[in-house]
C-alpha cells in the first residue's frame, strides 16, 4: 500500500472515530484542538487504524502525536 | 488510628487475587511473596512461570506462595480477549488487544477487566503514564468521572483535625490543570477512594483562596462550578466550598467565615487542591513541616482499582500500597454484588 492510500484509510478512521466529514480532515488537522482532547477517543482510534491497516500502533506513542498527519507518519513507518 | 494496621486486617479478613506484570522485578516480588505470606491478598504472578520461579527459588521465596499465569498459554489468552471484547464499552478489537497481550501490563489489565483478578498492581518499571494509559484503554473510567487523579493520606503530627492527625488530600501528583468538570470528578472520586478504604463518611472540601465568596474571579469561578458538577452528580455525597483551608479543617474559624449550613466546613476529612500546583506545594508543606507521613498516592476514577507505585518505593512501602489497593478491590466488588 502506498502512502496515499494509507493517508486516505487513516482519514476514514478519524472521521469514522472523531465523526467528523473526511473532506473537512487533513494532515493538518490537529488532534486535540480541533476534534477532541479525550484521550478514550484516541484509544478507539488506534483500534480502529490497527484494524484496517493491519498495524501495532503503541498508545503511548499515539497519545504524543499531534496531527493526522503524524498518525499517517508513524503508519507507514511501521508497514515498511 | 494506624491506618495500616487497619488495611491489613481488613485485607486479611477478604483476601483479593492481585496480578503482578512486573513480577520478575526483585522487590516486586518480594513485595507481592510478604502480602501473599502474610495473607494480604492472592498473588497472581504474569508472565513467563518457569523464568518466574527460578528467580524465586534464587531469591530463596516460596514460590507456592503464589499463582503463576502463563502469557503465552494461547487458550487462556484467547478466553480473555473474547470476554473482553463482549464487554459493554469495550474501546480495543479483538486484534488490537491480541497484538497487546504479550505485554504482561496489559494481558495483567486485561484479566481485570474480565474479572480474572480484582486489581493489578504496576509501576515499579513502568512510568505512571504508562499504567494510566493501560488502565483507561482496558479497564475505563467509573461512571460520573471524566478524569483519572489520585488521593493520599497523610498522618500530621499536632493536626487536631475531625479523624484526629489524618486527612486525604486529591490530587496531587496526575491531573495537572483541571477545568470545572475534572475538578469535580477529583472530589467525587476522592470521596469513594475514602469510603471503599477506611469506611469513613466522606465529607470533602474545594479548596480555593476565597471562602462563600470572600474573594471573585476565574479561579474562584472554577472551583463553584465543579462545586456545582459535583453536587448535580452525586448528591449523596457531602462535598462543599469554595472554602480557604482554615475554614475547611478547622471549626472555629467555618464558624466565622461560613454563615450558612454544611456538612463540611470546618470538619472536611477531605480536601481537593484547585490545581497540580496547590496540591504539590501543600503536600511538600505538611512534610517539611510538620513531618506528615504520606499514605499513596493512590490511582483513583477507573472502574475498577489499578494501582501504580514508586518506581524508588521499599519493600515495606509497596506491601503497604498493595494491601491498600486489595481493600479498594474488595470493598468495589462486595458494593458491585449489592
Amino acid at each position: 500500500m502506498d502512502k496515499k492510500a494509507i493517508e486516505a484509510k487513516v482519514l476514514q478512521c478519524f472521521a469514522m472515530t472523531y465523526k467528523k466529514d473526511v473532506a473537512a480532515l487533513s494532515r493538518d488537522t490537529r488532534i486535540v484542538e480541533e476534534l477532541s482532547s479525550k484521550s478514550l477517543l484516541m484509544v478507539a482510534l488506534v483500534s480502529t487504524v490497527e484494524n484496517e491497516l493491519d498495524v501495532l500502533i503503541p498508545l503511548p506513542e499515539a497519545s504524543k502525536m499531534k496531527t493526522i498527519g503524524d498518525m499517517v507518519d508513524e503508519v507507514c513507518a511501521r508497514i515498511e | 488510628m494506624n491506618i495500616l494496621d487497619f488495611v491489613y486486617a481488613r485485607a486479611k479478613a477478604d483476601p483479593q487475587r492481585v496480578a503482578f506484570p512486573e513480577a520478575s522485578n526483585e522487590k516486586m516480588m518480594r513485595a507481592a511473596h510478604e502480602a501473599g505470606s502474610q495473607g494480604y491478598i492472592v498473588p497472581v504472578l504474569v508472565g513467563d512461570p518457569a523464568a518466574l520461579k527460578e528467580l524465586c527459588a534464587q531469591r530463596g521465596l516460596d514460590g507456592d506462595v503464589f499463582t503463576y499465569v502463563d502469557i503465552q498459554d494461547a487458550a487462556y489468552r484467547d478466553s480473555i480477549i473474547a470476554r473482553y471484547v463482549a464487554l459493554p464499552g469495550a474501546l480495543l478489537s479483538a486484534k488490537s488487544l491480541g497484538r497487546r497481550m504479550p505485554n504482561p501490563l496489559y494481558f495483567a489489565m486485561a484479566m481485570e477487566a474480565v474479572g480474572d483478578v480484582a486489581c493489578t498492581f504496576a509501576g515499579i518499571e513502568t512510568t505512571t503514564e504508562e499504567v494510566i494509559l493501560a488502565g483507561q484503554t482496558l479497564i475505563g473510567l467509573a461512571d460520573n468521572i471524566s478524569t483519572i487523579s489520585s488521593l493520599g493520606i497523610f498522618n500530621i503530627p499536632g493536626f487536631a483535625g475531625s479523624e484526629g492527625t489524618l486527612l486525604a488530600f486529591g490530587d496531587s501528583a496526575v491531573c495537572t490543570n483541571p477545568d470545572a468538570e475534572q475538578l469535580a470528578s477529583i472530589a467525587i472520586a476522592a470521596c469513594d477512594t475514602l469510603q471503599g478504604l477506611l469506611g469513613w463518611e466522606p465529607r470533602c472540601a474545594l479548596l480555593s483562596y476565597s471562602t462563600c465568596g470572600s474573594g471573585n474571579g476565574p479561579l474562584v469561578d472554577k472551583v463553584l462550578e465543579a462545586l456545582k458538577i459535583a453536587n448535580e452528580r452525586r448528591p449523596d455525597l457531602a462535598i462543599d466550598g469554595e472554602f480557604q483551608l482554615d475554614a475547611a479543617i478547622n471549626p472555629a474559624v467555618a464558624a466565622k467565615k461560613v454563615r450558612r449550613e454544611s456538612r463540611v466546613a470546618g470538619r472536611a476529612n477531605i480536601v481537593i487542591w484547585p490545581d497540580l500546583n496547590v496540591g504539590n506545594i501543600g503536600v511538600k508543606l505538611v512534610q517539611q513541616f510538620a513531618r506528615a507521613d504520606a499514605y499513596g498516592p493512590m490511582l483513583q476514577g477507573f472502574k475498577k482499582i489499578v494501582c501504580d507505585c514508586s518506581r524508588g518505593a521499599p519493600v515495606s512501602e509497596i506491601v503497604g500500597n498493595i494491601a491498600i489497593s486489595a481493600v479498594r478491590a474488595g470493598h468495589l466488588e462486595a458494593a458491585a454484588k449489592g
